[in-house]
């Protein structure tokens, strides 16, 4: 009843006409910055965040949130068409989605990965809907010491997920941690790491870092590799599926987006993850496995089903527990910091317009997105015509723009140019990005957290273990990093004994 | 090549250049702690403001020291040919960005946001993504007018 009271109020809120222009604009946006080649979900919100700041917060996060779910449904169209994915979620769609354009089904492609995008979200929505609020119940009993370690789990699985070289993804979430110490000490205020500079005794602001590193960083990436070929897009007929296309579809799609749901609320477990889980699964159940990777309908629709789902499903950590489970939910963390709102498991009680608002409005979004994947995708298909080498120069000015709004500061301008080379080297040498700005994030909530712990237990850690809550998620954490970095050695092992075998077979 | 051995060198990429990345990672790491010491770290029951800079750098620099040596110790240079990593890098692109940014950032301040954007937008699109000249020209009029007039109209932020 009580999820149901919140749910209504949330639509009020989403069905305000300021709402509504806002989630149209969103997914519109979202769609089209998603298919753009070389700009991904996360350039795509860092870029749009300084639009945010004037905005009603649970105006903002509902923007936000459309952008991110509407740059999922973008980022299958050029994946499928150009066999150019725009993120990593998307290079799953590659794998059957150009074999179709290629047998000249690239309309019947994109229909069923919309259908399967609309109805995966659909259901990580509903699921969102009862879990969030039932969790952050349970979770508004924490207390600094398990919030504490909540984080670090967070932050841990991230790490752990996120990339094949562990220690490379602790070292950056620990240099994204030191990169947030820098300014005033959040409980003395004294600077610190400021090195007498005046403007760094403000810190370092999410807005620099994020649209340096990811928009910035991306740009010259795909710059200085000379990526700027206009490729051919794929031919398209109509765009609805073949009622034998829905038949072979229809029970991966079910099954994608319960795995997509339940593989999104766990942290580092959106988007990718979930994709590869969803096609394995496809492909160990398909009749026939041998058309997984020429083409295969159903596994196409598994994949774009469990990333539309799992994108919805990871507000779950986000709202509830304040732990943002990949690189945009962190910027839409950040957004909400910005306006003095701490995401977390006090969220639903103190600000219930924005929990349940942004949740009411993604059913919205869902339908809208739907609306212009089917009968408006080829304004969408135009919009990949636009050739790389105008998009790069118009989006370093859009950053620079943006940037220097949030505080009329070309310091800040500065930086997210120094941030943009450093997002540039360190994407260069496979330093995954995702550990940095999480541990950005995560980084001064971990102290405050971490230092009124110890405020609690006169510097003691045994307080970790004396907690029931604490010494629950300290268990499963050390089972996770036990589990998962057992996984990471034996696959990194059998990599490099791969490339020796096959290195001396050459010579 | 082999591609399967191209793609798997990218995944495992421990070559020199790469270190250098972990050095510069690591002195990084040992001037934050260095700082964070002389702040005062205090003790866990009364933390110093240092206390959490040290502990974040301090794991820092135990981790890249560890990549170090491993590195040294095992040697996997002679298994991943380091020019590999750059070799469809244009250098002469990413210095153009960086002069043209660096130019624009001293050049706002004297001309303004109109003529300073203009010139970056050009320089970039002509020598950086080698647009014609045509567009070069017109985008780099249009582009930072039709932002000016966004940002100081619509969103009232003085550029």
């Amino acid at each position: 009843m009580e999820i149901l009271d919140g749910l209504l109020s949330g639509l009020s809120v989403a069905f305000s006409p300021m709402n509504l222009l806002f989630v149209a604009l969103g997914v519109t946006l979202g769609t089209v910055f998603g298919l753009l080649p070389g700009i991904g979900p996360t350039a795509a919100v860092a870029l749009l965040l300084p639009l945010t700041f004037t905005m009603e917060p649970a105006s903002g996060v509902i923007m936000l949130a459309g952008i991110y779910y509407g740059s999922m449904y973008g980022g299958r169209i050029p994946a499928i068409l150009m066999r150019l994915p725009g993120d990593s979620s998307s290079v799953l769609t590659t794998l059957d989605g150009y074999p179709l354009t290629q047998q000249g089904r690239a309309g019947a492609a994109l229909g069923i990965t919309a259908i399967g995008s609309f109805l995966g979200g659909t259901v990580a929505i509903i699921g969102l809907t009862i879990l969030a609020p039932t969790l952050a119940r349970y979770a508004s009993v924490f207390a600094p010491p398990e919030l504490f370690l909540l984080m670090t789990f967070g932050l841990l699985m991230i790490v752990l997920i996120a990339s094949g070289n562990v220690v490379k993804s602790i070292i950056m979430a620990l240099f994204g941690i030191l990169i947030a110490t820098i300014g005033m000490d959040p409980i003395t205020g004294t600077s610190r790491l400021t090195f007498g500079s005046y403007e760094l005794s403000a810190g370092i602001g999410i807005i620099p870092l994020a649209i340096g590193l990811f928009g910035i960083g991306e740009v010259l990436n795909n710059m200085a590799s000379g990526d700027n070929r206009r490729q051919s897009i794929g031919k398209m007929n109509g765009v609805m599926p073949t009622w034998a296309d829905w038949v072979v579809s229809r029970m991966a799609i079910l099954r994608a987006s319960i795995l997509g749901f339940f593989i999104g609320v766990l942290p580092g477990g959106g988007g990718t993850v979930s994709s590869v889980f969803a096609y394995g699964v496809e492909k160990k159940l398909s009749k026939n496995p041998e058309k997984f990777g020429k083409g295969a309908i159903d596994g196409l629709a598994a994949t774009e089903t469990a990333d539309n789902a799992s994108s919805n499903s990871a507000f779950v950590p986000l709202l509830t527990l304040g732990v943002p489970p990949n690189p945009v939910l962190a910027l839409i963390f950040g957004a909400l910091l910005l306006q003095n709102i701490t995401p977390g498991p006090q969220l639903v009680n103190e600000h219930p317009d924005v929990f349940y608002g942004v949740i009411a409005s993604m059913y919205i979004g869902n339908i809208i997105l739907l609306l212009l994947n089917l009968p408006m995708i080829r304004v969408f298909v135009s919009i990949l015509r636009i050739p790389q080498s105008l998009l790069g120069p118009l989006v370093i000015l859009i950053a620079i723009c943006g940037v220097y709004a949030v505080a009329n500061s070309m310091f800040d301008v500065l930086l997210m140019m120094v941030f943009g080379l450093l997002g540039f080297i360190l994407r260069r040498f496979a330093f995954d990005l995702t550990p940095l700005i999480l541990g950005f994030i995560l980084g001064p909530m971990l102290e405050v957290e971490w230092r009124r712990t110890m405020i609690m237990s006169g510097g003691s850690m045994d307080i970790f273990m004396e907690r029931t809550g604490s010494l629950i998620i300290l268990l499963l954490l050390l089972t996770t990093v036990l589990l998962v970095a057992f996984n990471a050695m034996k696959r990194r092992r059998s990599l490099m004994h791969r490339v020796r075998n096959i290195a001396s077979e050459e010579m | 090549m082999n591609s399967r051995l191209v793609d798997m060198r990218q995944q495992l990429r421990d070559t020199w250049a790469h270190v250098l990345v972990v050095l510069v990672l690591a002195i990084i790491f040992a001037i934050a702690l260095w700082s964070g010491y002389a702040l005062g770290t205090g003790t866990f029951a009364s933390p110093g403001t240092g206390l959490w800079p040290v502990l974040a750098s301090s794991a820092g620099v135990v981790l890249s020291l560890l990549v170090l040596i491993h590195h040294t110790l095992s040697g996997k240079e002679k298994v991943i040919p380091s020019n590999e990593l750059f070799s469809d890098v244009s250098w002469r692109k990413v210095l153009v960005f960086s002069a043209s940014v660096t130019a624009f950032l001293i050049l706002y301040s004297l001309i303004g946001f109109l003529l300073s954007a203009t010139l970056l937008i050009f320089v970039l699109l002509k020598y950086a993504f080698e647009a014609r000249w045509a567009l070069s020209i017109i985008m780099s009029i249009v582009a930072p007018l039709l932002l000016y007039v966004i940002f100081t109209e619509l969103l009232s932020v003085r550029l």
